[in-house]
């Protein structure tokens, strides 16, 4: 979109808020454009749903009431969405501040998770326009409560957070002292809800013991959803920057990867002892071993999500290119996207008639949605300083874990 | 926790209902599902054939049937025998439904109902994952869906009627009345006819009990029953971590709050530059 | 039923054959619960493991059609482990009778048959009489020829083995049925049989019943608490219909009616009225005449007076019928489709689907001139115009179609199984233009009698008909009229025996109070009694028992007749009035009252030397019947269309049956091409032809399309699963249905020849929401030659899985 934007009414607002010049060279790629048609896609699709019912685009069904919205629009997205506490987790508290330049694209990358989400949860639930009930309501003993409203409040959290970089571009003042001012307290609440509502999203499921296949209930459920989402974070992390660096053209640091790498092997390996050894303290062994389609879900949740990223983390030679890198990050992802899955969807003891596979328009309208998240952010890392990579050599990064409210300029696309 | 609502100090205590369902007495007639459908207003169903070993249709409980008669054969070698089981919602007394509920759109009421109010829900669904009876359903293809549940007919209830079902069954194979006497009933039936019921009440000590007391001339199992079920109500499982929340929180947020001060403090430490907190 | 339902929680054993109550009188189940809570055993007898069987104590399974083997063996064995009730049948039964020389029977055949005419001369069962004309008796039960020593000789062919053979029945169910049900001949413990329609639609259906009524006799099982006879009929006011005369040989109130061979009154009731067999018997049907002048007075008023026979001419009078085959069901679809039947006026009945033969009933129809319907939907019959491979513009018939209001829109009484009439409000008001079948014949009575008041051949029977239904200056019609007509008034100053006097216009309290004279007049001599000057009496809704505690619930409704609410009590006690069973007693006599207390007796005279059953001219119950065309004892053939010789004699069927043979759809199958014994029956779900409840989207829903149910050995064999669609055929029409696979349905060893039997729902047709084959094109036109009810219950069938197009 050019600043060149010639509607009269438009202009003035734009240049008052001095956003016209944030987009100054930008240009749309075809990267984005096929974006843009996976969006429109997913909302047509959304219409569709809206305007005719549930059962018109989706699969699911009294047998299996939550399907891929749910366990991939919701579960998956918000356990990503953890990119966000476990990096700044990793910076602001762990005082790693190696790690300081990932904290920015993290925020800004949970923030559009969540956001996400909740536009997921809006597709998903069957009546969506009632959905402020959960916030006039006292449901203590339900975990949906708790997600609901800590997912809310974290998000208004994330925004806070995220907003202090245009605060900053378009000099907000009076915006930006304060966020400042709150930065701490409200930094603090967002790691402490993170911790309960990612946990809480294992909550759900504790309930059900029976309708869970052995492989995955366990009473632990919460804990496990709370690794895991210390476990998605970083994988994450590191994949977008892979991902930016080839994109938008700047050199990975990989040393700075391969030190997270190193860390996430460890989070990684607990993971894997925690769920091992929390299956085999049930006495579910002998299910791990069963000839069905459940340990074939199991295998390739253990074996591609974490023994083979396990596995290709410790390898030097692997974690210090980008390609292996990012397999391996994607992997973890993929595994955490497939444990939720077994979770909620997959791992679902039903009687024999009773099938579910999510329809296309299901998957499409939800990748839409997250099409529509990963535009948002390539837009936004374009025109405004979430990378550091992107600014004049001479402003280094600080030494001290600097806030993600540092002051940056504009700067050129590209680094000088 | 969904408990009942709470009685106004000084009224009498109000007893909570329960039903017996005895399948040795049930003729498979179906004229609860019909009376069923009547009271609820719930529109025919497009069947082919049937859904089951004899007359079932339809096949499961869904958003329009509240109850299910199952057809069940079982032969011993040369010997016939048909069972007919009963589907419905079990009313729990600590409902699973309810306690994944976030808005209070289920609840236990007083007199054994668990209700469903249609304004406060979402369609979250957490109450079909939840129960674990199976029951709930969901009319997916309606723009404004509900859940569907049997009722308890809890308006009838309210007017000292007996439910539909209890109303219609021209063979007293579904009793109604209070819990207490429906407890003592399906007993004294076991003991005084033993070779006629399996021994055991299906809703008695499930859950942590319900309000529907199945009674059977064959093992559950072997009509299709949810069996395995434990006897704690499932409320507790998720009742043990949410419980905490509110400590979880002020620990982990102390904890963060230390870790922070420290990190603050060797920044400060560390670097004259401002730290622009 | 000489019982009713409530009795039932009396009873130590239950006995339900040739019925299916748990589908279709569920209802009555209620009842056979309570008497198991009590610790009662039911037993059911069927071909196949239905709703019933699933809640009795022991079923055993019986190929259709060979009842009366079954209860036979049933005979034999009460009779061989002297299980009777010595005194009861000594006494109130024909047990010491002795019958006379010309009696016989050898290979299948009694004494006096006539092979041209397929027709017995009952001249040659009668009794061996007396100086007075009394039949002679031998109570100590030994006389060679009389009743006792003829039936033990009659049934000593039913060992078990033999009639396991035949029935297909395993025999350790069979001995335990017999064992457990026999029991009941002790005097404190009864047994009660319920039927229904797979008893009497057979070849040899009433036989079939005789047999019941023969080991019931035997038990002492008659007119006590827990016992009877007992049909459930087979729709909610059939017992009502036939109570006023509608099937073609009979009156109101059971009366005969009269035939071309009765000239004048004083011959028809001379014909009809029964001459007491002894001193002993009250006959009471001895008061026919009173109670045929009462119906005269009752239809013809004023014109029907003492010097020209009250009116008798005005009775239509029977002739030969169709073919000399009467007018039941099967002779007038013959006579349809023979052309021989201008118009029909069709009230609440759909033959095109319910009739036997059903092909045959839809061809008839084509040939009427006119139809009248009268029924709530459009069903098949209404509509056999328009039916799928037939051209309307090829039928000349003009059809009218009257919409009847159903049961809950209007008021009147139907009556139940057990006789009980109970009177109803209307719940709510027709809707639309529907109306109360009694205002349509209403409205077509007075175009009639106006038509008639003009011309016509013989206008008097409708012109000078009482027609006052109405009350003056409104349309609609009011049922208690009716009713009140029904129970009969005085149609003159009366004064009574002991000096009492009553007006003209009273109602009658009682139909002892019934004369000859013309002084009274009733619609119906059973129903006098039930709307007296006292009021409703089936409108009454008083739960409470008697205080003999047995289920009468003397004030609830009213029971016909004289609210007696169980039949032929007076064999509950003995001769001096006191009860076989003290701790179920049904009436007792009080020596201080010198009156009867409990049930209202079966006559009031005191204990004594009268019989109880003072509806038989004997007097005493008959185990022995010279009145039945087809035999004095019942006696198993094989139905009509069987798959095995008789093993019994070496005739094969009923031979008075009634076999149509006149147009192209008589045909008959044999074994080898129709290998398949096949029945019919209902679902609860489902009402008769589906006329109504194929309408009702909700009961569609449960059971949408028709189907047959097949044992799983012959699916295996067939390679049909559960779901496919199938032909069956028979030698009169085939049909496409689901097939559903079932272990209830088990094939019979019959003579060491596996037999399969499947069964048939006929609730479908082309009309309604769902329409379905007719499951009647299959069954054929076979009469029982006492009732000429059709024998739909049993035929040869084959069955093939439809190939996939």
């Amino acid at each position: 979109m050019s600043v060149q934007t010639r509607r009269a009414g438009v202009r003035p607002l734009w240049d008052a808020l001095g956003i016209g010049r944030l987009f100054a060279g930008f240009r749309l790629t075809w990267w984005d454009f096929v974006l843009l048609a996976i969006i429109a896609v997913g909302g047509v699709l959304t219409l569709i749903r809206y305007a005719t019912g549930i059962a018109s685009v989706a699969n699911i069904n009294n047998a299996y009431p939550w399907g891929w919205w749910v366990g991939y629009g919701i579960m998956t997205t918000i356990a990503v969405g953890g990119v966000g506490f476990t990096i700044t987790l990793l910076v602001e508290l762990l005082g790693l501040h190696r790690f300081h330049a990932m904290l920015r694209p993290a925020v800004l990358m949970a923030f559009l998770a969540y956001a996400s989400a909740i536009l997921m949860l809006m597709v998903e639930l069957g009546r969506p326009w009632m959905v402020w009930m959960i916030l006039v309501s006292w449901a203590p003993t339900a975990a949906l409560y708790e997600v609901g409203w800590c997912a809310s409040l974290y998000l208004t959290v994330l925004l806070i957070e995220v907003a202090q970089v245009p605060a900053e571009e378009l000099g907000w003042g009076r915006a930006l002292r304060v966020i400042r001012m709150i930065y701490i307290p409200v930094m603090l609440l967002g790691v402490t809800l993170s911790h309960l509502h990612q946990s809480s999203l294992g909550t759900l499921l504790v309930l059900i013991p029976h309708k869970i296949n052995a492989l995955w209930w366990s009473e632990n459920l919460p804990l496990l959803f709370l690794f895991s989402a210390m476990m998605a974070g970083p994988a994450l992390a590191m994949l977008e920057h892979l991902a930016a660096a080839r994109w938008l053209g700047f050199a990975p640091r990989m040393a700075m990867l391969a030190s997270l790498a190193r860390i996430e092997v460890w989070v990684v390996a607990f993971f894997l002892a925690f769920q091992m050894g929390d299956l085999l303290a049930r006495g579910a062994s002998d299910a791990m071993l069963a000839w069905n389609w459940f340990a074939i879900a199991f295998w390739a949740e253990v074996g591609l999500g974490l023994l083979l990223p396990l596995v290709l983390l410790m390898l030097p030679e692997v974690r210090q290119r980008p390609a292996g890198l990012a397999t391996a990050c994607a992997l973890i992802v993929g595994g955490v996207l497939l444990h939720r899955l077994n979770v909620a969807v997959i791992g679902l003891r039903v009687r024999h008639w009773e099938t579910y596979v999510p329809a296309l328009a299901e998957i499409f309208i939800t990748l839409g949605i997250t099409a529509g998240a990963v535009f948002v952010y390539g837009v936004l890392i374009r025109i405004l300083p979430i990378h550091e990579e992107l600014r004049a050599p001479h402003a280094a990064p600080r030494p001290h874990a600097a806030p993600a409210g540092a002051t940056h300029r504009a700067g050129a696309a590209t680094a000088s | 926790m969904s408990d009942p609502v709470p009685a106004k100090p000084g009224a009498p205590k109000v007893k909570t209902k329960a039903m017996i369902q005895d399948n040795t007495r049930c003729i498979g007639c179906r004229a609860c599902m019909i009376a069923c459908k009547s009271w609820n207003e719930r529109p025919a169903d497009h069947t082919d054939f049937f859904a089951g070993p004899g007359y079932q249709n339809p096949r499961d409980l869904d958003a329009n049937n509240y109850t299910l008669i199952t057809f069940n054969e079982i032969t011993t070698g040369a010997r016939p025998n048909w069972v007919f089981g009963r589907q419905l919602c079990m009313h729990c007394e600590q409902p699973a439904c309810a306690s994944a509920c976030p808005t209070t759109a289920l609840r236990k009421t007083e007199l054994g109902p668990v209700t469903f109010n249609s304004n406060r829900c979402i369609g979250c669904r957490a109450c079909m994952q939840a129960c674990p009876f199976l029951i709930p359903k969901y009319d997916y293809e309606s723009r404004a869906p509900l859940i569907h549940k049997c009722t308890f007919c809890a308006d009838r209830i309210e007017a000292q009627l007996k439910p539909a079902c209890a109303t219609v069954c021209p063979t007293g194979a579904i009793s109604f009345g209070d819990r207490d006497d429906m407890v003592v009933e399906a007993k004294r039936r076991i003991a005084t006819s033993p070779g006629t019921y399996v021994p055991q009440i299906y809703g008695l000590d499930e859950v942590g009990g319900t309000s529907v007391l199945h009674l059977s001339s064959v093992p559950f199992e072997q009509i299709g029953y949810i069996t395995g079920l434990p006897k704690e109500p499932m409320p507790d499982l998720t009742h043990r971590w949410l419980r905490v929340t509110p400590h979880v929180f002020g620990f982990l947020y102390a904890v963060f709050g230390a870790l922070a001060w420290i990190v603050h403090r060797r920044n400060k430490n560390r670097g004259p530059e401002e730290h622009h907190a | 039923m000489t019982n009713h339902w409530v009795d039932m929680i009396n009873a130590d054993v239950v006995l339900v054959m040739g019925g299916n109550p748990a589908e279709d009188h569920p209802i009555a189940m209620n009842w056979l619960t309570r008497t198991k809570e009590r610790g009662a055993y039911i037993l059911h007898v069927d071909p196949r493991f239905n709703r019933t069987s699933s809640v009795a104590d022991v079923y055993a399974k019986l190929r259709s059609g060979t009842d009366i083997a079954f209860v036979g063996g049933m005979i034999k064995y009460a009779l061989d482990h002297d299980r009777i009730q010595q005194e009861y049948v000594r006494e109130y039964t024909n047990a010491s009778w002795i019958v006379g020389q010309g009696y016989g029977f050898a290979d299948g055949l009694f004494a006096g048959f006539d092979q041209q005419a397929r027709r017995y001369d009952k001249t040659r069962w009668a009794y061996e009489l007396d100086e007075q004309g009394h039949p002679r008796t031998d109570p100590t039960l030994k006389h060679p020829h009389c009743v006792f020593q003829l039936l033990k000789q009659h049934f000593a062919r039913y060992d078990v083995d033999t009639v396991c053979r035949i029935t297909g029945t395993p025999k350790e169910a069979y001995v335990q049925v017999c064992d457990l049900y026999t029991s009941t001949y002790a005097p404190d413990r009864a047994g009660t049989w319920l039927y229904a329609m797979g008893t009497a639609q057979h070849s040899h259906g009433t036989q079939n019943i005789r047999s019941y009524a023969i080991l019931q006799l035997l038990l002492g099982n008659i007119g006590v608490a827990g016992g009877g006879v007992n049909a459930m009929r087979g729709e909610s006011n059939v017992q009502g219909s036939t109570d006023q005369g509608l099937n073609f040989d009979i009156l109101p109130g059971y009366l005969k009616m009269p035939i071309e061979e009765d000239s004048d009154l004083a011959d028809y009731l001379k014909r009809v009225t029964p001459v007491a067999a002894n001193q002993q018997s009250a006959n009471w049907l001895q008061n026919t005449p009173k109670y045929v002048v009462s119906l005269l007075k009752a239809w013809w008023g004023e014109h029907a007076a003492a010097p020209h026979g009250f009116a008798f001419a005005n009775l239509p009078k029977l002739g030969r019928g169709f073919q000399g085959q009467g007018y039941a069901f099967l002779a007038l679809t013959h006579a349809m489709f023979a052309g021989d039947v201008k118009g029909m006026f069709c009230f609440g009945q759909n033959p095109a689907v319910g009739g036997a033969n059903a092909r045959l009933v839809r061809a008839g129809l084509d040939k009427l001139e006119w139809l009248v319907v009268a029924d709530l939907f459009e069903h098949e019959t209404a509509g056999f115009w328009k039916r799928p491979g037939v051209d309307p513009k090829q039928i000349e018939t003009e059809v009218f179609v009257l919409p009847a209001c159903s049961g809950v829109e209007k008021e009147g009484s139907i009556v139940n199984s057990g006789r009980w009439a109970q009177w109803r409000y209307r719940a709510v008001k027709p809707i639309a233009d529907s109306r109360p079948d009694l205002d349509i014949i209403d409205g077509l009575a007075r175009a009639l009698k106006a038509a008639y008041e003009k011309d016509g051949v013989f206008p008097d029977p409708i012109r000078h008909l009482t027609w006052d239904y109405t009350e003056p200056g409104q349309h609609e019609t009011d049922p208690h009229r009716v009713a009140k007509e029904l129970n009969g008034r005085y149609a003159a100053d009366v004064t009574g025996a002991d000096g009492t006097r009553v007006a003209a216009g009273k109602q009658v309290a009682a139909f002892a109070q019934l004369k000859d004279d013309g002084s009274t007049l009733s619609g119906n001599w059973i129903y006098c009694g039930g709307y007296t000057e006292e009021g409703n009496l089936a409108a009454r809704r008083d739960p409470a028992d008697a205080p003999n505690g047995i289920g009468l619930h003397p004030r609830w409704a009213w029971a016909w007749p004289m609210n007696r609410r169980i039949l032929y009590n007076r064999a509950s006690v003995n001769r001096k009035g006191e009860p076989f069973n003290p701790r179920k007693w049904v009436i007792r006599w009080d020596a201080q009252k010198q009156a009867w207390e409990g049930d209202v007796p079966d006559g009031a005279m005191p204990p004594g030397a009268t019989n109880p059953f003072i509806m038989l001219a004997s007097g005493v119950g008959a185990l022995f019947s010279p009145d039945l065309v087809d035999g004095p004892f019942p006696e198993h053939y094989e139905p009509v269309e069987s798959p095995v010789k008789n093993l019994l004699s070496p005739v094969q069927s009923s031979p008075c049956a009634q076999v149509w043979r006149s147009t192209d759809f008589d045909k008959y199958g044999t074994v080898e091409n129709f290998p398949l014994v096949a029945t019919t029956y209902r679902v609860s779900e489902h009402w008769q032809t589906g006329a109504m409840s194929r309408n009702m989207p909700w009961l569609v829903g449960l059971v949408p399309h028709a189907f047959v149910e097949i044992g799983a050995a012959l699916a295996a064999r067939e390679g049909i699963k559960n779901g496919d669609r199938v032909v069956v055929s028979s030698a009169r029409g085939s049909i496409e249905v689901f097939a559903l696979v079932t272990e209830r349905f088990q094939p019979y060893y019959v003579d060491d020849k596996l037999i399969d039997e499947i069964g048939l729902p006929w609730h479908w047709g082309y009309a309604g929401i769902v329409p379905g084959d007719i499951a009647n094109d299959l069954t054929a036109s076979v009469g029982d030659p006492n009732s000429w009810i059709p024998e739909t219950k049993v035929f040869l069938c084959n069955l093939k899985k439809k190939a996939r197009a």
